[in-house]
């Protein structure tokens, strides 16, 4: 396997990964997703809310505000206090606001943290309100997994992506033109008589420009040996960290079945 | 109501944009434009913007405060 | 394109959605409230010389009387929370006349008078925006309702044939009648239908209420007053062929040759066996009361009567010799629509009849005690206010019809706003009536063609169109004198001089001949332009190689609507215009009166040849639609690419939007509704059309913007069912808050008993377990948050005991009360909201409690998009299980793609591509029905920004990882929850309540009801041979009892409880009974045979 980072800007990492199957990628791609424990606010306690917004409403806001320093917690589910949250399991966050003009917006960095947990973001809106109205909650922040519900989701969109192929032949070729103006993305271009390809990896497998080619010089087709993969956090994790954690878990994984293979009776 | 916080399609952070994008497109910037510059980049995402309503401000006019009710 | 929407914009800004509703309520309190009263004049009594003159009837500010007898100004917000009702107490100025004395006038209060919110009596209309939030109201509320005991109701527009004139039909074969000449003669309260006939014989024959039979034309003409036959037949035509028909009509009235002879022979029906002067009395009274009582009611009409009935018979012979075709009745110009102000009038005119003889009867009374009665107190002003509030309440209207007012839908804002504009045919929903269910070509532009009902209501409900207008109707004096000043020859003269030219029909009236129509009608239409005659009255002239007639209207409930004026091939409306209106100096009023845009009713419309676009304009036009799209209703201007779509999806579509779930009003937090769903993030949608922007729905919008992807994913969209993502749900998509509100009145009995809110003591009858009282505080009321589940106690409360016997038993121990509190519904769960304590206007302490729910989607839950298409959840997928683009777009919703060939709904493929093109650019795609965005402008712009122009992309298996063979539709389209939710369905049940009267298990879910274990599957278990199961089924889970059957004479026998035996009623207790198991619906039917004097025996074996 080989592989090359092809960006890593915008909050997007994107890497290529050389004979690698794409269901491998796609392991990577899933337990990033689903299985890589990240904090977020799990249970809210709420003192006073005068806001239009009901308690419901607020809770679910919450939880969603992505949370960085859950490195030190253990995953509740794991955790020796049977579920019921510790200080072990659980890091607070509180939160009292009262609104001193009109329309004025709570936003995620009014929160406080009394543990290690702290929003991520700190211009992420929780409610607006109006002078005199009061919000005091207490937040408890869990570690979870992204298979239990979105909120510990760390990844906002993670793709897998085959290289694409786009063969030109050169002899049918009568460099007309028409797959550079239908490409959308824009990646053909005449050059010394030829047409060739600017950016690989842009296209889209949209056979737009085959189908375009009057002579059909051109052909679109991908390699599932090579593929990419697009990941993009929402903050608790940077992207280097989170494909590690996603192979420590993989890594994991494996040992947990290797382990368990091993302790089977000899007769199997 | 207000500004969802993540996008409802693919999670992504939105909400601390909003302020942003209402900010230029009362300006008189092209929405589109803005959205590119907030690196907002699937459509996914970019629908959260373009259709969101700020109901909540409606909603907010009709509070109370507690001082002009009750203490009568 | 842009000018006329700006046309159509100030149209809005002007009117509002619900301007004719206010209008006409307006028109009632102004004008027809005092000539009700007027009508009325005096109230006479049966004491000598002793009567009472009614004078000016005072509408003042709505208020109520509150329980310590102050009245108070309120507000509507007030009205909804206190269950009160919204009305204006109204003021009668009166004077008594004793002996021809008349007294100081004096005013009374008469009753209250509900008000129309927002109508020009009600308080809110002359709020600014911040004075409405003040206020507590939603300056988006468009009014037109009102409000009784709290609750709004709507009083729905009636349609119906229109009154005075003249429908003419061919009858078929069977029938002694070849063809029928109808009119419904109505005036004010009156409605009396007068028809005539031609009879196989060729004679006209009239029949009318009050008289039994037929009378022969040629007799009723003469009876009023016609001296000749040779003046009868100037009445009915002067076409020579016309006039040969008359003949066997003149034969049959040749034996009757004076008025006296005429009215005889009328008195004879009428008054049989009387004296010849009573029966002429008799036969002139009917002649002049129930005789086409629109003309009018006293002697001096006769002249007209006979004239109008003389047009009847020329019309019916035109037809039977076939210079005229019989008239289509539904055609729009034979059909008024009657608002909430005709309707209350009627409705009032009743009670006020109702009030005057309970004054009457109440005077007699006071004067023959007494020699000076104070007139107010005795008027009893709660006769109105009882008649209009019950009315309003219950829907039942004067008349017997029922379903009149209705309580306003409150679902979502287009769904208040569609009830507002709802007409409501009064034909039958058993009988077929296709023809009525069909769309007329006169509906264009005045009602929807998309949005009726489905099933028995299908084309019987209709829905106003959004630029169609009603009138509100002008004196038709004025016009009828113009008429004439335009060289209009009055129809006698005209006739005794033999004129031959156009008749002028003036509401349905025959009022003369004009020798040149052309001419006449365009001058009308000229001085209507020029705003010297009203904009409402409208000028059609209806020539044939046989007929010429000029209609020329001016009464109320025609449906019209405004199209900008064209001459000579260009339109009138110019660029200046536009301007103004855009800048705000003009208003939609100025057009009109400029004479740029014209209002033409269905029958004027039969003479205009209107283009639909500026392309389409040449010399022939005479008008300009504003807008083509405004042919739609408002719920059809929610569906973009609607001219796309197959026509019954609109339909389902228009049915559904007002079922979906949005922001149904900003002031949410203080209103108190039964049922209640609010979205907790709604999205303007993105593919949009210009109606619903203009109408500004984008500030209320119900539904959210959905990534749809068209595949077929596991299977679990089958059937049109849905796949929804699950993490889009996590993060709050299509999230909504259920509210449910709980009330309970503290109430007063007579005797001084009373109702206590309370935490009820253990030892009131039917205290429920103490755990179920656990959220009440000191005050029995539940604190708000709290956390309630089915059949908790929300308000504690107990009850005096119903009858007085109940507590003599308990002499010691006292009354015994009774356990009254209010508690959840079983089954619904849900957090405290709101604790609204206050006082009705008895003084009765109310106790309002909202209990809020929120309802995350699930499986079961139902969905659709604009189109029609409607699903329910069948998979939640999380994303990482989705397919995915490269871009790592995953779709909210995976719809089949077998939704989409036989439904041909085009136009949901053009949102979804539109909404996809719309997010990627930024340029705002246009779904307006037959101008919206292009298709070409779509792709383009997909192009542009780096996607497929077809709107399909590569997608990779969420679950595998590998790419997806076919490409995939995927795209933004705005779906709606529907309010159909599996929250508000699931039921189950183990054991639970039965009736009392069967015992057997109850049925509903609301009554925790039992499953039905049908008769189709009683015969799967016949079939199967399952008798045990069948039996357990049937009768051991249902009523099974065991009854001792005496065996000597088979009836039922009773347990004797002193003996401790079994006793039959008959036989004694020698005889030997047995136990018998039956069903105990068996055995109720053995005691209801009994009851019948039969005595069914039951034949006991043994068994073997």
């Amino acid at each position: 396997m080989d592989v090359k980072v092809l960006s890593n800007s915008d909050g997007q990492l994107k890497f290529v990964a050389k004979d690698a199957d794409p269901t491998f990628m796609n392991a990577i791609r899933r337990i990033i997703m689903a299985e890589v424990a990240i904090p977020a606010i799990e249970k809210v306690y709420i003192a006073e809310n005068t806001s239009v917004l009901y308690d419901d409403i607020i809770a679910h806001r919450l939880g969603l505000i992505p949370l960085k320093g859950g490195e030190i917690l253990t995953l509740t589910e794991k955790c020796d206090c049977d579920k019921k949250g510790c200080p072990k399991c659980e890091s607070i966050l509180t939160l009292e606001v009262e609104a001193a003009e009109d329309n004025f917006l709570v936003y995620s960095g009014r929160m406080k943290a009394e543990g290690s947990v702290f929003p991520a973001n700190n211009n992420i809106p929780i409610a607006e309100m109006n002078a005199g109205q009061k919000l005091t909650l207490e937040a408890h922040a869990r570690l979870g997994l992204g298979k239990n519900h979105a909120k510990w989701q760390p990844v906002s969109a993670c793709a897998v992506k085959y290289e694409p192929i786009i063969e030109i032949d050169s002899k049918k070729c009568d460099l007309c033109g028409a797959c550079i103006e239908e490409c959308p993305k824009k990646i053909l271009k005449e050059k010394d008589n030829a047409i060739v390809v600017t950016s690989l990896w842009d296209c889209t497998l949209c056979k737009l420009c085959e189908e375009a080619c009057p002579p059909a010089a051109i052909k679109i087709s991908y390699d599932d040996r090579n593929s990419v993969l697009i990941v993009e956090t929402t903050g608790s994790l940077t992207n280097d960290e989170l494909v590690l954690a996603a192979c420590d878990v993989m890594l994991q994984k494996c040992e947990e079945l290797k382990s368990s293979i091993k302790s089977l009776p000899e007769a199997f | 109501m207000i500004i969802p916080v993540r996008c409802f399609t693919c999670g992504k952070v939105i909400a601390d944009k909003w302020d942003e994008f209402k900010k230029e497109v009362a300006k008189g910037e092209n929405p589109s434009k803005v959205l590119d510059s907030l690196g907002i980049k699937r459509y996914c995402c970019r629908r959260m913007f373009l259709s969101n309503v700020e109901l909540i401000e409606e909603s907010l006019k009709f509070y109370v405060r507690p001082k002009e009710e009750g203490k009568t | 394109m842009d000018d006329r929407w700006v046309l159509m914009e100030s149209f809005f800004k002007e009117k509002g959605l619900v301007r004719q509703h206010l209008d006409s309520f307006d028109d009632f309190i102004k004008n027809k409230l005092q000539e009700i009263v007027d009508e009325q004049g005096v109230i006479e009594t049966d004491l000598p010389g002793y009567k009472i003159k009614l004078g000016k009837l005072a509408v003042k500010r709505p208020t109520i009387h509150e329980a310590d007898g102050s009245e108070k100004e309120i507000l509507p917000m007030e009205a909804r929370q206190r269950n009160l009702s919204y009305a204006s107490s109204m003021y009668l100025t009166v004077a008594p006349v004793e002996d021809g004395y008349e007294e100081e006038p004096i005013e009374v209060y008469v009753g209250k008078l509900p008000i129309m919110v927002k109508s020009g009596y009600c308080i809110l209309s002359k709020m600014s925006k911040e004075e409405l939030i003040k206020a507590g109201e939603d300056p988006a509320d468009p009014g037109g309702y009102f409000i009784i005991n709290g609750s709004e109701r709507v009083v729905v527009i009636q349609e119906d044939l229109a009154v005075n004139r003249i429908l003419v039909d061919v009858m078929d074969g069977t029938s002694p009648v070849t063809h029928v000449a109808k009119v419904f003669s109505a005036t004010s309260g009156f409605r009396v239908p007068v028809t005539v006939e031609r009879m196989k014989g060729g004679d006209l024959q009239v029949t009318f209420p009050s008289i039994p039979g037929r009378i022969s034309l040629s007799i009723l003409m003469k009876a009023l007053g016609v001296a000749s036959d040779k003046e009868l037949v100037e009445f009915v035509s002067n076409e020579a062929e016309v006039q040969k028909s008359l003949i066997p009509t003149l034969e049959a009235g040749v034996d009757i040759n004076s008025v006296k002879d005429a009215l005889d022979y009328i008195g004879n029906r009428v008054a049989i066996g009387q004296t010849s002067d009573f029966r002429i009395q008799r036969a002139e009274q009917i002649l002049d009361k129930y005789l086409l009582p629109h003309l009018g009611m006293t002697p001096n009409d006769r002249k007209k009567k006979s004239l109008f009935l003389g047009q009847m018979g020329e019309k019916i012979l035109e037809l039977s010799i076939g210079r005229r075709k019989s008239d289509d009745k539904d055609h729009y110009a034979n059909k008024r629509l009657k608002l909430a102000g005709d309707l209350l009038a009627s409705l009032y005119r009743v009670a006020f009849k109702s009030f005057c003889r309970d004054m009457k009867y109440q005077l007699e009374r006071a004067k023959s005690r007494s020699r000076r009665v104070s007139i107010p107190t005795l008027v009893r002003a709660d006769v109105i206010t009882e008649r209009l509030r019950h009315a309003l309440a219950t829907g039942n209207w004067v008349g017997g019809k029922a379903g009149v007012s209705q309580l306003l839908d409150r679902t979502n804002y287009l769904s208040t706003v569609g009830h507002l504009r709802r007409i409501i045919s009064p034909l039958s929903r058993s009988q077929p009536h296709f023809e009525a269910r069909d769309l007329h070509s006169t509906q264009w532009g005045r009602l929807c063609p998309s949005e009726t009902p489905e099933g028995p209501n299908c084309g019987l409900v209709k829905n106003l169109a959004l630029m169609a207008f009603i009138s509100v109707g002008v004196d038709e004096k004025p016009v009828e004198e113009l008429l004439y000043e335009l060289e209009t020859e009055q129809i006698e003269g005209a006739r005794q001089k033999g004129l031959s030219g156009a008749k002028v029909i003036l509401n349905g009236r025959l009022i003369g001949i004009h020798q040149k129509p052309e001419l006449l009608v365009s001058e009308m239409r000229k001085l209507r332009r020029r705003g010297r005659v009203s904009h409402e009255v409208n000028v059609a002239l209806y020539s044939t190689e046989t007929i010429n007639e000029i209609y020329v209207n001016c009464d109320a409930g025609r449906v019209r609507r405004p199209l900008i004026i064209v001459d000579g091939g260009s339109t009138r409306l110019a660029k200046e215009h536009v301007e103004k209106l855009a800048a705000g100096e003009w208003s939609w009023n100025d057009l009109v009166l400029q004479g740029i845009v014209e209002y033409l009713d269905a029958e004027e419309e039969e003479n205009s040849y209107i283009a639909l676009n500026t392309e389409d304009l040449d010399k022939e036009r005479s008008h300009m639609e504003i807008v083509p799209s405004t042919i739609l209703g408002i719920s059809a201007s929610m569906i973009p690419f609607l001219e796309a779509n197959q026509s019954p999806r609109n339909t389902y579509g228009s049915a559904m939007v007002k079922q979906s779930l949005g922001f149904y009003a900003a002031n949410f937090s203080k209103r108190l509704d039964t049922r209640g769903h609010l979205l907790h993030y709604p999205q303007k949608p993105l593919v949009n059309t210009r109606s619903a922007k203009t109408l500004e729905l984008d500030r209320r919008p119900a539904g959210q913007n959905f990534v749809v992807a068209i595949l077929s994913h596991a299977g679990y969209n089958i059937e049109d069912a849905l796949i929804m993502n699950k993490s889009s749900v996590d993060r709050g998509l299509a999230r909504s808050s259920f509210f449910r509100c709980y009330e309970t009145e503290e109430r007063r009995y007579p005797g001084g008993q009373e109702d206590k809110i309370e935490t009820p003591a253990p030892s009131v009858r039917g205290y429920r377990t103490s755990e179920s009282y656990r959220f009440l505080g000191d005050d029995g009321m539940i604190e708000p948050e709290s956390i309630v589940g089915g059949g908790d106690v929300l308000v504690g409360k107990t009850s005096p005991p119903r009858f007085l016997e109940e507590y003599r038993e308990f002499e010691s121990t006292g009354p015994v009360r009774r356990e009254t509190s209010v508690s959840m519904r079983a089954g619904e769960d849900g957090i405290v909201d709101l604790v609204l304590v206050t006082e009705t206007s008895d003084g009765n302490k109310l106790v309002k409690i909202r209990v809020r729910n929120e309802r995350i989607p699930e499986l079961g839950d139902k969905f659709a998009s604009r189109h029609g298409q409607k699903g329910v959840i069948g998979m939640l997928v999380p994303q990482y299980d989705m397919p995915f683009t490269e871009d790592g777009v995953v779709p909210d919703l995976i719809i089949n793609p077998h939704a989409i060939p036989s439904r041909m709904t085009l136009g949901q493929l053009l949102e979804v591509l539109g909404g996809k093109a719309f997010a990627v650019s930024g340029k705002p795609i246009d779904g307006t029905a037959f101008c919206g965005s292009d298709e070409k402008t779509m792709k383009a712009l997909l192009r542009d920004a780096g996607f497929k122009p077809s709107g399909k992309e590569i997608m990779y298996d969420g679950r595998t990882g590998r790419v997806l063979e076919a490409e995939v539709f995927i795209g933004i389209a705005y779906y709606l929850k529907l309010h159909h939710m599996v929250a508000d369905k699931m039921h189950a049940r183990a054991r639970g309540p039965v009736q009392i009267l069967t015992r057997q298990p109850t049925e509903g879910r609301a009554r925790e009801g039992g499953l039905r274990f049908g008769e189709m599957e009683r015969d799967c278990l016949i079939a199967h041979g399952a008798a045990m199961l069948l039996k357990e089924r049937l009768l051991d889970e249902s009523d099974r009892t065991v009854i001792n059957i005496c065996e000597d004479c088979g009836l039922i026998a009773y347990y004797d409880r002193v003996k401790d035996k079994h006793v039959c009623p008959i036989c004694g207790d020698k005889a030997k009974t047995t136990r018998v198991v039956m069903s105990y619906a068996f055995k109720l039917l053995l005691q209801e045979l009994m009851s019948l004097g039969i005595a069914p025996r039951l034949k006991l074996e043994e068994k073997v």
